[in-house]
């Protein structure tokens, strides 16, 4: 009874068409391929209505879940648009929970729009910004934590990222969590038994609920220190230019992404204006902080530059200082300073020497050998391209004496998960301090009911207004 | 048939006696505590009982109060209830249990003169105006088919109209309260002898139940038990540890607290004893004769009140069990055993009298029983304790599954007045889980249910540092004044204690104490305390572990004298602070940042509380719900995402699914009225 041709009359309502969403899943600009989604009950007889499929494929309709067709895509006129692929996903087995069909086309701007417009005269919706992901998490698809994971899986600019983002998808927190909670959970029921039942009964809180408590803790401690390897995975390991202004940071940043121009991403418009540029560098994600230099600290611009700055060099995992040979003595004494401040402030610096044009005088150079003996120091030029990858073998350097060779113990990779996860420990602190300090259980057992609150805050468990609405607005259009 | 088609014609050819506001079935703790409320509030209300001489029975054990349960007492005092002022008049021992553990979960608890609690509670009744005390059987409920209510689709389809007695008399109220207790089909159990009977030996309520379920309500059936009566003169009680009143007593009621003319009835000690070795033998081998195990009873029991049989079954490495030996009165000789309850043949329970020390040649006064009985599932309330499905129709206490008198008597009491609140088109009272156990006890029972008889425990309440027994009146007698059953006067004094603690806190903030101070040098230092630069103020030498307030007292010339009758002093012009003043100053220094901590995850809690799910929403339209929760949703209808969390088979991904879903329904709703 299998027919293979579209049927002539399609019945839906309007209402049905409206409740259908479309947009493209891949980002706008020039590409060979595009990918476009359409979700709906109905999403397979809108594509009948403007796909016609090649000899011997089958009309969107007639396809099983995770079967691909191939033909020609048309508008309601009948005009041809594009040569496309069709692949059929049918509820519940989709990302959205509902019938969807991706559509592969040709990536150029028109022909893409084109196509796009072609649905939405049927009277199908645009999708809203996470639309997609709101769907699959109304239809029981994604739980709140997934859905957050699917949005740094999004953002994800290299290849350790994407692989955070997909343990998280796949729950390695929540279980990590459930562990925690577990644990508290029996140091809680303890003391409730102790607090319910009369003395005589014989329960007591001794150092069993003490060490489930130090354990928790450790355990924590374990997975905030696994933070900074997460964060380094996620928002990509920080490396600050730094040095005065004309000292050539610029150059040395062109210079050190001219090689690597497979993904750069600039972001701009965001708060951390000083953040420049991502870049891949074999697989370990770098982000690259140029701070201006400033000249003049009574110019309120500039001290917003400088505070700024400030903030960056802060964050940096690692500071690269940018010297070159052609300052006066009033400047090398303010550079010594700065180096000064940065070594005593404990931060990971490195002293880049620039030999565009000049070249070292070798006493400034005994000079810098004498005032900072242990201070890792690399000659660089944006000319040379072996200085160049020397630089970036620097970089890697310090990323692999920090990153863990296995990501499998990174767990937390949002600033979300982490202060609730810090706030955490510091309530379990609290709740082991009571003991220490003798005061009554019912102090204990309050301080840790207020640690499983929040690690449930974590992964969702407990649902709050604050979270979803979090987590929904960072999606993009198309997700 | 109790479906009423015409009332007027009905009214025409029945025998009614009575048409008041609100009509009461059972005078136990709930009965007495909702008839009060409501007429106290100005219902005319109709308090029916099966015999007059057994209203407000204790036939179990005759104490009121406990852990978690004198916190709701206080409660019940604190709102404008009885319970505390009738067992006030009436107590013959008292303890503060757990003062060990903490001032949160300190919980009074006094041993009652039980016939006497009886007949001060009746006679308190008789006294209140527009409250009618009547004798009689209900068996029957009288309702019709309410008119469809165009603005709500899940509104109630049938609404009550009243009850009719045994004898066919019919009683009508548009309110309808049902205190059951443990009436409704009762049967007691003692080994293989099953006779239907309500508890004491009192008549069982039968044919109640056909209502209920003609009603189309769902019932449950639970069981419980109580231990045997004995002889005082039999028992050897001076071989046996002595458990004494308290130091001090303390009453329940607010209104009594701290006054000179308040004392206690009498301050009788109770007696521990240990069951054996043998003992444990003795029930393990007759355990096949248990009605419990033997299939007789298949009703669930109680896990936080369970017998003995059932504590050496399921406590298999204890050896010995602690039996409490109680006084039940100043003018009787029977002898309560707590600790002992059974449901064994009566061979067996003499047997095992035989091999605890102290009661072995005990001479029975009654065998101890278990009694199965009727109930309503109480997830079919709403937070009113209203049936959703029956509008008018109240249900208290045991018929809830709740036990004790103290979860009966705060369920009796929220009915009743929102029995009179609905009737009177005012405002719903729903006591919220952060500010009361009763909140958490209905709350519980409602939206979680139960499956065995429902003890309060205070580790139910999520904030227990706030929900403590001598803060109730803070939490409570605001809302009591303005509901209107604490009386002006005695809210003014309720005022001026707030005042006198605000005022002592504040003066602790601001007295200052210079470490160089020799007196201070030597304070600090006989209490290994640390001292540091400059000075002190007292609240912050008070916050620490080591110091008391009665330790202060010695760097502190101007603090006021702590006396009784403080408020009658303070309004003569003295400057004075009563004990229990004093106690909240300490406990308010000392727990701050606990109690900060503690409002912090409240906060949170409230949002969820505080987002209300319009009545008309429509869960089977929400495809993301898993199928259970759907159903669920639909048919319990929560008034708060909070309380819609709570339903077993809500999960948080539901919730979640459930809060989007409500933005979304806000959004749409607006952008609707906008567009309009």
């Amino acid at each position: 009874m299998m027919s293979e041709e579209v049927p002539a009359q399609l019945e839906y309502s309007l209402q049905a068409a409206a409740d259908c969403i479309a947009a493209f899943a891949t980002p706008p600009g020039q590409s060979a391929l595009a990918v476009l989604r359409i979700s709906g009950e109905i999403a397979p007889q809108i594509v009948d209505r403007l796909f016609r499929p090649g000899r011997n494929f089958k009309p969107a309709s007639k396809l099983a879940g995770y079967t691909m067709s191939y033909g020609y895509w048309h508008d309601v006129s009948g005009q041809l648009l594009d040569e496309v692929v069709i692949a059929a996903f049918r509820a519940p087995n989709s990302y959205t929970g509902e019938n969807l069909i991706e559509v592969s086309c040709h990536g150029g701007y028109a022909a893409r729009q084109a196509i796009l417009d072609s649905i939405l005269a049927l009277g199908v919706s645009p999708a809203d910004a996470g639309e997609f992901s709101r769907r699959a998490f109304m239809n029981g698809k994604l739980d709140l934590s997934q859905a957050e994971a699917v949005m740094d899986m999004i953002a994800a600019v290299s290849k350790t990222q994407g692989k955070l983002a997909l343990a998280q998808r796949r729950g390695a927190i929540r279980k990590t969590i459930e562990e925690l909670s577990e644990a508290l959970y029996r140091a809680l029921a303890k003391l409730e038994m102790v607090l319910e039942f009369a003395d005589s009964e014989g329960f007591t809180a001794g150092d069993e609920l003490d060490r489930e408590m130090a354990e928790a803790a450790d355990k924590m401690a374990e997975v905030l220190s696994g933070y900074r390897q997460g964060r380094v995975i996620r928002e990509g390991f920080k490396v600050v230019i730094a040095g005065r202004s004309n000292a050539g940071k610029s150059s040395l940043l062109n210079a050190l992404l001219g090689e690597d121009r497979a993904i750069v991403t600039n972001i701009s418009g965001t708060t951390r204006d000083t953040l420049d540029a991502f870049f891949d560098l074999d697989g370990i994600p770098i982000s690259l902080t140029d701070t201006a230099g400033f000249r003049d600290a009574d110019n309120p611009v500039e001290q917003e530059g400088i505070k700024r700055a400030k903030q960056a060099l802060d964050d940096a995992d690692l500071i690269l200082r940018v010297l070159n040979p052609d300052f006066s003595e009033e400047h090398l004494a303010a550079e010594f300073k700065a180096l000064d401040e940065l070594i005593a402030a404990g931060r990971e610096v490195v002293l880049l020497l620039g030999k565009d044009d000049l070249s070292w005088p070798p006493e400034l150079l005994a000079e810098l050998e004498r005032r900072f003996p242990d201070l890792r120091k690399q000659a660089y030029s944006k000319y040379d391209q072996d200085l160049l990858a020397a630089v970036r073998e620097l970089i890697r350097e310090k990323y692999e004496s920090l990153a863990p060779a296995e990501h499998g113990d990174v767990l937390l990779s949002n600033s979300r998960q982490k202060r609730c996860l810090e706030r955490t420990a510091e309530l379990l602190d609290e709740a082991r301090a009571t003991r220490a300090a003798a005061l009554p259980l019912e102090i204990t057992a309050s301080c840790l009911r207020s640690a499983i609150d929040l690690l449930a805050e974590i992964t969702g468990e407990n649902v709050s207004e604050e979270l979803v609405e979090q987590i929904f607005s960072r999606f993009c259009v198309g997700k | 048939m109790a479906e009423i088609k015409d009332l007027n014609q009905f009214k025409a050819s029945e025998m009614i006696v009575e048409e008041v506001d609100v009509i009461v079935v059972g005078a136990g703790h709930a009965g007495c505590e909702a008839a009060v409320a409501a007429a106290k509030l100005g219902a005319k209300t109709l308090l029916f009982t099966m015999t007059l001489d057994s209203l407000a029975n204790m036939p179990c054990n005759p104490n009121i109060g406990g852990t978690a349960k004198g916190q709701l007492v206080r409660e019940i005092d604190a709102l404008g209830g009885i319970m505390g002022l009738i067992a006030d008049s009436e107590f013959i021992q008292f303890r503060m249990l757990n003062s060990s553990k903490g001032a949160a979960v300190l919980s009074p608890r006094a041993q009652m003169d039980r016939t006497h609690y009886q007949r001060r509670m009746k006679q308190y009744l008789e006294t209140v105006p527009g409250l009618q005390l009547f004798q009689a059987e209900i068996t029957e409920l009288l309702w019709q088919a309410s008119d469809f209510d165009p603005d709500n689709p899940f509104a109630a389809k049938k609404e009550i109209i009243g009850v009719r007695s045994r004898a066919g008399v019919s009683y009508l109220a548009p309110r309808v309260i049902l205190a059951t207790g443990t009436f409704l089909n009762s049967q007691v159990i003692i080994g293989d002898s099953v006779q239907d009977s309500g508890p004491d030996g009192l008549a069982p309520a039968l044919g109640l139940s056909d209502s209920l379920r003609e009603l189309g309500l769902p019932l449950k059936r639970f069981k419980t038990g109580t231990p045997a009566r004995m002889h005082r003169r039999s028992l050897r009680l001076e071989e046996l540890e002595q458990q004494p009143n308290d130091e001090l007593s303390k009453p329940f009621s607010y209104a009594n607290e701290d006054r000179s003319d308040w004392q206690p009835k009498a301050e009788l000690p109770c007696w521990l004893a240990w069951t054996t070795e043998a003992t444990k033998q003795l029930l393990l081998d007759n355990i096949h004769r248990s009605p419990l195990y033997s299939g007789v009873i298949e009703s669930v029991g109680p896990r936080y009140c369970p017998s003995i049989e059932d504590k050496y079954v399921k406590f298999p490495d204890h050896e010995r069990h602690h039996i409490f030996l109680e006084p039940t009165g100043l003018d009787t000789a029977e002898i309560y055993a707590s600790g002992l309850s059974t449901s064994m043949p009566v061979d067996v329970q003499k047997a095992m009298l035989k091999t605890i020390k102290g009661i072995e040649d005990a001479e029975l006064m009654r065998f101890g029983y278990a009694i199965e009985y009727d109930l309503v599932d109480p997830t079919a309330l709403d937070l009113t304790l209203s049936l959703r499905s029956v509008k008018g129709l109240y249900t208290a206490g045991q018929i809830n599954g709740s036990s004790g008198y103290e979860e009966a008597a705060a369920q009796g009491l929220i009915a009743g007045i929102n029995a009179w609140r609905s009737l009177n088109g005012e405002s719903a009272l729903v006591i919220e889980r952060s500010q009361a156990y009763i909140g958490v006890l209905i709350d519980d029972l409602v939206s979680k249910g139960t499956d065995e008889p429902y003890r309060m425990m205070t580790a139910r309440a999520e904030y227990r540092l706030i929900l403590r027994q001598d803060n109730a009146d803070q939490r409570l007698t605001p809302l009591g004044y303005e509901l209107g059953l604490i009386s002006a006067e005695r809210y003014a004094a309720f005022q001026r204690k707030q005042a006198r603690i605000e005022a002592e806190l504040k003066r602790l903030e601001n007295y200052r104490v210079r470490s160089s101070d020799p007196k201070v040098k030597a304070f600090l230092e006989s209490r290994k305390s640390a001292t540091k630069e400059g000075g002190f103020s007292l609240k912050e030498l008070l916050k620490r572990p080591e110091i008391s307030y009665s330790d202060l007292a010695e760097l502190d010339p101007e603090r006021p004298p702590i006396e009784l009758d403080a408020d009658q002093k303070a309004l003569a012009g003295a400057h004075v602070l009563a004990p229990a003043e004093a106690f909240a100053v300490e406990l308010a220094i000392k727990y701050e940042g606990y109690i900060k901590l503690e409002e912090e995850r409240l906060r949170r809690f409230a949002q969820m509380e505080h987002r209300l799910i319009p009545e008309d929403f429509d869960y089977l339209k929400l495809s993301g719900l898993s199928a259970e929760a759907r159903q669920k949703l639909h048919e319990r209808r929560p008034l708060s995402l909070g309380q819609a969390g709570r339903i077993s088979g809500v999960s948080p991904a539901d919730l979640s699914v459930l809060l989007v879903a409500l933005k979304m329904h806000g959004k749409s709703k607006s952008s609707a009225e906008s567009e309009a």
